[in-house]
């Protein structure tokens, strides 16, 4: 058995079957891949007043996600009452100044600091200073998207995210005001690991195969075939490129004015921001590992500030006609790039897979990019490189 | 307080019976055929949405329905490769409303999917409004299924409900 | 008009507290819905006001204007433990400089409604 995370993705681009089934694997993950990286927790539209709140997960970490309400300042904190343990906040999203534990009524400012506790005789030396909710030592907002790490020191966010800036600049500026994640989110869960649903966002390969009943819409709805596959296929400014520390996106076209002709109301792009953030359609799209053959996967529709309800009436429609467990799109990728891959993954005899694409192809961009065609494996290459590495510091006993 | 008439409620169950029974042998042209020109198909997500402001799992128009018809009768739609083996039992039918050129009926259903050597169960509260056909019998110009499980994160609902 | 300060209803301490430890349902976390009419419970010739209704997963309190006494007020009622204040537009106005820091004694359950020794 492999044990050493290096050697499960060889220098030819062979990847060994197991990362995405070994407890092991999963449970260094946690530490190496989600434990100092900066992890996406939340966009300022969810939490725009003092006081405002949301819980989601940090890895599998519940934490809650506050806007002080005298500093209105973001805080991010674990949802774990530093008494027994129960989770403190249970809605997903709400406003409170003071979260009291519904156990046993211990209570927290909401930036974190423990107020005080029920009946307190019985604690005659309680240190209040040292119980208050714990705190993830990192917060930081790029363009309204917020980002916390576990680790007290780093590279900075703007650094993290690199040449992944100027696709986030762009999702941002949709709009006239912006955006904001106010329609709430498709949740979706299958039973495999949370990798196979990051590697599928960026996969142009498939398309063709796997949505090709979705083509088939698209031409009776366009009375003709859909441009996107003779796109993929030969359009040199459709193209895959790694953009360093893990992230990646595909443009269609110029990063700007691109469209996939999809008639989604896509974004000119599809990004992938290491580990578990991607934006696609018109989603930003949260991966939550919840065990390792276990995945829920939020998809969250962006609507555009200052315009009509109807403009953000037809993102949604639009949206769910691909996207969500009852789409006609997202549902075909559950079924064939995730439960059937868990399937054959069973299979170990030979449990090596093939990720070199297009790797003779790979040219080098300006600030240390690889570009590549549209449907190569460069996305999933730029993910993995990133993931041996973090993995390879952490080491796996 | 209007009075039950059981002929007419009888007669609107029987065509939910009917509905029914074509998606579960998956004659889904001819269950696209029950809808009006102008009809809505609506599975919200979460109690109290709005559709104009909260994403749901699925608002069709008619056009929009259609397309989901003629995608799983592509023979590519994977996510129903094996299809759904679906069972619809439905109770609790009453006339919620009568209307001048329609009738409001409310009904449970509980809808069993199998597929992939998996079982699931769907429960709803079903609404739907229906309008006298040319040729006699009824036809729907909207649907809601209000599911009991909308928000919980689920995995592929592409049988059609 | 009664001398009812800002630090808190003394009536029903420990008793209260008592039935505070009952902790109503979640409930989802909304703004309040304005204006449901009706008159405050059991008031007898009370003015008919709309009560305004906030409720997260943490306290659940009604709110209504009161004209029964010689001034306007402010009612504000817990509805998980019953207990009931009225705020003067003085008191109201003083909150405005408030810290919600400063309320920090206040939702120190061990110093309302929690506490093992009466007040």
């Amino acid at each position: 058995m492999i044990t050493d995370p290096a050697a499960l993705i060889t220098d030819d681009w062979r990847v060994h079957g197991s990362i995405y089934t070994s407890r092991e694997l999963f449970e260094a993950e946690q530490r190496a891949i989600f434990h100092g990286p900066w992890l996406y927790v939340a966009h300022e539209s969810e939490l725009r007043e003092p006081g405002d709140y949301k819980t989601t997960y940090a890895g599998t970490q519940p934490v809650i996600v506050s806007r002080g309400a005298d500093d209105g300042e973001l805080h991010v904190m674990l949802n774990r009452c530093r008494h027994r343990g129960a989770t403190v906040c249970q809605a997903e999203r709400g406003n409170a100044h003071f979260f009291r534990c519904p156990y046993h009524g211990w209570t927290y400012r909401n930036d974190g600091p423990l107020r005080g506790v029920t009946y307190d005789d019985a604690y005659p030396d309680l240190d209040r200073d040292a119980l208050g909710l714990t705190k993830l030592p990192r917060v930081a907002s790029y363009r309204g998207f917020i980002f916390a790490s576990f680790a007290p020191e780093g590279e900075s966010l703007e650094d993290y995210l690199g040449n992944a800036k100027p696709y986030l600049d762009i999702i941002s500026e949709q709009g006239p005001d912006g955006i904001r994640l106010s329609a709430g989110s498709h949740r979706l869960t299958y039973g495999g690991n949370w990798k196979l649903q990051v590697e599928n966002t960026i996969d142009n390969y498939h398309f063709g195969f796997v949505h090709r009943s979705f083509l088939e819409v698209l031409a009776d709805r366009m009375g003709e075939a859909p441009p996107i596959m003779q796109r993929i296929l030969f359009d040199e400014t459709y193209r895959t490129i790694d953009l360093g520390n893990g992230h990646s996106v595909h443009e269609f076209g110029d990063k700007r004015t691109g469209n996939n002709g999809g008639q989604l109301g896509d974004l000119p792009f599809n990004l992938i921001v290491f580990p578990n953030l991607c934006f696609v359609g018109a989603q930003l799209r949260h991966v939550l590992p919840k065990a390792v053959d276990r995945t829920e996967v939020r998809l969250y529709p962006m609507l555009h500030d200052g315009a009509s309800d109807e403009h953000n009436a037809g993102i949604l429609r639009t949206h769910e006609g691909f996207y969500g467990p009852a789409g006609m799109g997202g549902p075909d990728d559950v079924e064939v790039a995730f439960e059937r891959v868990v399937d054959g993954l069973a299979a170990t005899e030979d449990d090596w897979l093939v990720m070199s694409r297009g790797m003779h192809r790979e040219q080098p961009g300006e600030n240390g990019t690889l570009i590549g065609h549209s449907a190569d494996e460069v996305p999933q290459r730029a993910f993995y490189r990133q993931w041996r590495r973090l993995m390879a510091k952490e080491g796996v006993r | 307080m209007s009075v039950v008439d059981p002929v007419r409620t009888a007669d609107v169950a029987e065509f939910l019976y009917r509905e029914a029974e074509l998606l579960d042998a998956r004659r889904l042209e001819e269950w696209l055929e029950l809808f009006t020109p102008d009809a809505t198909y609506w599975i919200p997500q979460g109690d109290d949405s709005d559709p104009v402001h909260d994403v749901q799992l699925l608002l069709d128009d008619r056009r929009r329905l259609r397309e989901r018809v003629l995608r799983l009768a592509s023979g590519f739609a994977y996510s129903q490769d094996p299809p759904s083996r679906t069972v619809h039992l439905i109770g609790n039918v009453r006339i919620a409303r009568e209307a001048d050129d329609a009738v409001e009926v409310a009904s449970v259903q509980l809808i069993t999917e199998v597929r992939r050597d998996r079982q699931a169960q769907y429960a709803g509260h079903v609404e739907h409004e229906l309008v006298p056909a040319e040729e006699g019998g009824w036809r729907i110009r909207r649907k809601v299924v209000r599911l009991a499980n909308s928000d919980v994160p689920l995995g592929n609902v592409t049988f059609l409900l | 008009m009664r001398a009812v300060g800002v630090r808190g209803v003394q009536e029903g301490g420990g008793a209260a507290g008592v039935r505070g430890d009952v902790h109503g349902t979640g409930g989802a976390a909304a703004p309040a819905a304005p204006g449901v009419a009706r008159g405050p419970a059991g008031d007898g010739a009370a003015a008919q006001s709309a009560t305004l209704r906030l409720r997260s997963e943490f306290g659940d309190v009604a709110v209504s204007r009161d004209d029964r006494a010689n001034g306007p007020r402010l009612r504000i009622e817990d509805m998980r433990n019953g207990r009931v204040i009225y705020l003067d537009p003085l008191e109201l106005a003083s909150l405005t400089w408030l810290t919600h820091d400063r309320l920090g004694p206040f939702l120190d359950p061990s110093q309302t409604g929690w506490r093992s020794q009466p007040a």
